[in-house]
């Protein structure tokens, strides 16, 4: 039985992590792209920054944001706080009890 | 115009098939004393409850309310009120807030259009989605023997219909997202 020791560690060979230098990794880039494109697959995401990936490319829009949103074009919270006046009136009722409602017994449940 | 088919908004219905869209109008609705004390169980009390009159359309599904297969008990219907009794109101007496109601800016409000129909000549009406009623099956069945009525006609009926789930199902965050804006240079 062998045991790895600290100094059999020690002396293990570990290649460096290749990196291709930059004009070799543009090739491959390239070589990937026109292999994605033969498959018809896209590229989900890429290394670029996230505000350059988001925002649009196309030429024609406009670099500015906008100042106005869709959603701040609604407002939910208009009322009408005073409704128009209608004929009314009031009526004398007398209340008798009729026991606790009851459900209505379901027939056809996905009707 | 040739070639455009023809989408009436109303239809003139008579008899007491209920519909989505049925425009029930001068219906009383019941509102009990607001210090209403009952026993249950206990001997019948009086009390006076207020009443008034109001144009309301119904807003429960029509399959819910197909006369003998009824699967409800009460309509819910929503208040309308006519463009000229909004005249005061500090948004939907102005052009400007009648047409940010139209465009569907104000998801409380649905705008309904005119009605050009002969006897039947209602200017523009909006419905009021914060004031919902609900009324016996049988009730609103009794109105609508009295009388012809208005019909919503698809497919402004289902806009209708979509527009009170949209106000209905809105939710508002407690913290929200600040937003976005441009910073200044």
């Amino acid at each position: 039985m062998r045991f790895a020791t600290a100094a059999a560690v020690a002396t293990l060979h570990i290649p460096a992590i290749y990196r291709p230098r930059p004009d070799e990794a543009a090739e491959y880039d390239r070589q990937v792209d026109h292999w994605l494109a033969q498959q018809r697959v896209a590229r989900l995401s890429d290394t670029r920054p996230e505000s350059q990936i988001l925002s649009p490319t196309a030429t024609g829009w406009s670099p500015i944001p906008s100042n106005v949103f869709a959603d701040e074009l609604l407002d939910w919270d208009v009322a009408i706080e005073a409704a128009p006046i209608r004929p009314s009136g009031t009526l004398a009722a007398r209340l008798e009890y009729a026991g606790r409602a009851t459900p209505t017994p379901t027939t056809e449940p996905w009707d | 115009m040739p070639g455009i088919p023809d989408y009436p908004w109303y239809g003139v219905i008579e008899g007491d098939h209920i519909e989505q869209g049925d425009i029930v109008e001068s219906c009383p609705i019941f509102l009990p004393p607001d210090n209403l004390v009952i026993d249950a169980g206990g001997k019948p009390s009086s009390a006076t409850f207020k009443w008034k009159e109001q144009d309301l359309i119904v807003m429960s599904q029509s399959c819910d309310l197909v006369k003998g297969r009824e699967k409800v008990d009460d309509i819910l219907l929503c208040a309308i009120w006519r463009r000229s009794e909004l005249a005061i109101d500090p948004h939907l007496g102005k052009d400007s807030g009648m047409e940010d109601a139209r465009k569907g800016r104000m998801p409380a409000f649905h705008v309904l259009a005119s009605c050009v129909i002969p006897g039947f000549e209602r200017e523009v009406r909006v419905v009021d989605f914060r004031r919902v009623y609900s009324l016996p099956v049988a009730f609103v069945r009794s109105r609508t023997r009295l009388s012809e009525r208005l019909r919503l006609l698809p497919p402004y009926r289902e806009h209708l219909s979509q527009s009170f789930a949209r106000f209905f199902m809105r939710v508002g965050l407690p913290i929200d997202i600040p937003p976005f804006t441009a910073k200044k240079a």
